[in-house]
């Protein structure tokens, strides 16, 4: 089967808010192996991690993040396609990491009017270092010099908002970040809350680009774990308690009608049960963490029987 | 910068100042058995200064393998620098598929868990048992006892320390520096099970015989003080009061 990275596909989740998904063949079950929490893809099956952008067309236009480089031929064309001529007036990065922002000067190149809003504050407790840096120099093609850049570059922080007309986003400061200059974004009239990357789950070649309640079958806390053992390795040694602290105040704070997340499928309909099914995950993998777990994990790994120590 | 850290590791290191301190963005190369591996690639703001370092190291020749810690910059962004300098040098990135999504379209995936030899010389790519993004790894170099990390064990440092070890830092290293690291780079720190973490560390270490823990953002850590150096850690992962 080739591994490549798919073309991306893309659908109206509600007037003027486009899903952008690309696809990662990841194999069947058999080549990934081991895993038998909850049967949810069949032997011949492939499954798919993915790549989200969302792309808001009203009376100004935003993107949030850029889908990967291996589609940077495409990317500028779907936003073509979608805003059918018009500019593009915002690129918005969750956080500088390439799968998210690594087409970020291609856009800006074909859209030299489009405002950069990019994390201005860590999503830790600290500003730290570097974050101009790291996000200047992500790109496949760095710009010789980024100050002649055309594009207006603006730093955004938790609290920020940007009228788009109809829509509103806003930058909030992210419950379960990986990177430390990452932020989500929620909108105000759809109630969505974009969580980059919380939330994922990978997903069967049969099921790109629909929401989770459209999908042919249920989402399994495997999908879940998977995905966020991947994405959020420290969650082994999660505190499940802490987490689920987390989670209830996003239900309290948020309390979304849509979860939009980076890296798996749109969720609009019984929000509490994903939750939930995070939650049953997370409990899962921190498991991992456990003395016992570790010790045996370690053992293998570390004292691998062909070199001599 | 360069220190001998052990007989054929050497550690390569730039200091990025902030106001009331420094934050290193390392580099090491190690001499094999059929060249050199350098782990990490380093900042483009010290582009100039790493390339003269290793073409000093590597007379002229650059390295003939880059390892990468992690797929994201500034851990990776001088690798086309060295390959316009030196020519073609086979990359690892720190992700097991799809190399090309996180900006390295030319480099070998890493494998993971055992021993694979680069340059002849065997290194053990393993998951990191405190990092930030998934795309990144720990190597452990099976000669010389040297296992280099990212993003844990890293730490800031005061101006005129740049350049040693943490037991030839008087005092050794100031568990604000470490404290204030892990509070800017690994934002989810108050989810952490310490005691579950702390045990990971353990038992890491009794497993593996460490000469030095070689941090790409932090003076490395020698044998002697990792002990005292991950009780600090575990007391920096403590959410600060009001948090």
């Amino acid at each position: 089967m080739p591994q490549e990275v798919s073309k991306p596909k893309y659908r109206e989740l509600s007037d003027g808010l486009y899903w952008t998904q690309e696809c990662l063949p990841l194999g069947t079950l058999s080549e990934l192996e081991r895993f038998d929490l909850e049967r949810w893809v069949e032997p011949d099956e492939d499954v798919h991690g993915c790549q989200n952008a969302y792309l808001f067309s009203d009376e100004r236009n935003l993107l949030f993040d850029t889908l990967t480089q291996p589609n940077s031929e495409h990317v500028v064309e779907l936003i073509d396609e979608l805003l059918d001529g018009d500019d593009l007036d915002y690129l918005a990065i969750s956080h500088p990491e390439a799968n998210h922002a690594g087409n970020t000067f291609t856009i800006l190149e074909a859209y030299p009017d489009a405002t950069l809003l990019v994390p201005g504050e860590a999503a830790g407790y600290g500003s730290g270092h570097s974050a101009e840096h790291e996000l200047y120099h992500i790109a496949a093609e760095t710009p010789a010099d980024v100050d002649q850049v055309p594009n207006e570059i603006r730093y955004v922080e938790p609290g920020d908002s940007i009228d788009l007309g109809t829509h509103t986003v806003e930058f909030e400061a992210p419950l379960f970040p990986d990177h430390s200059f990452t932020l989500w974004m929620s909108e105000r009239t759809t109630n969505t809350l974009f969580t980059v990357d919380w939330m994922g789950f990978l997903h069967q070649n049969s099921n790109c680009v629909k929401t989770a309640s459209e999908l042919d079958r249920d989402v399994a806390v495997e999908q879940v774990f998977r995905f966020h053992a991947l994405a959020f390795p420290w969650m082994r040694f999660g505190d499940t308690d802490a987490i689920e602290r987390a989670v209830d105040d996003v239900r309290e704070r948020f309390d979304p009608d849509v979860i939009a997340p980076a890296h798996g499928m749109v969720m609009t309909e019984d929000l509490d049960a994903y939750l939930d099914r995070f939650l049953e995950a997370v409990t899962a993998l921190s498991r991992e963490g456990e003395r016992s777990n570790m010790e045996s994990k370690l053992e293998y790994i570390l004292r691998p029987p062909e070199v001599d120590q | 910068m360069t220190t001998k850290l052990t007989d054929d590791v050497h550690w390569i290191s730039s200091c990025h100042p902030d106001e009331e301190y420094h934050m290193h963005m390392s580099e090491y190369l190690i001499q094999g058995e059929d060249g050199t591996v350098l782990v990490d690639s380093g900042s483009s703001h010290y582009r100039d200064e790493i390339i003269e370092e290793i073409d000093r190291l590597t007379d002229g020749t650059g390295p003939d393998v880059v390892l990468l810690t992690h797929s994201t910059l500034p851990h990776t962004e001088n690798v086309p620098a060295f390959e316009a300098k030196w020519g073609e040098i086979k990359t690892i990135a720190a992700t097991g598929r799809y190399p090309e999504i996180v900006g390295l379209p030319n480099a070998e995936a890493r494998q993971l868990n055992r021993p694979v030899e680069f340059a002849g010389r065997p290194l053990t790519c393993i998951h990191p048992l405190l990092t930030d993004v998934t795309v990144s790894q720990w190597a452990y170099d099976h000669e010389s006892g040297v296992l280099f990390t990212a993003e844990a064990f890293g730490h800031y440092h005061d101006p005129g320390n740049c350049e040693l070890t943490t037991a030839e830092i008087d005092g050794g290293v100031s568990a604000d520096h470490i404290d204030d690291f892990y509070l800017d780079k690994l934002p989810f720190i108050d989810y952490l099970d310490r005691e579950k973490l702390g045990n990971a560390f353990e038992m890491l270490f009794e497993t593996l015989d460490v000469t030095y823990v070689a941090p790409i953002h932090g003076n490395p850590v020698s044998g002697e003080d990792i002990d005292r150096y991950v009780a600090d850690v575990l007391e920096a992962l403590e959410p600060p009061e009001g948090a």
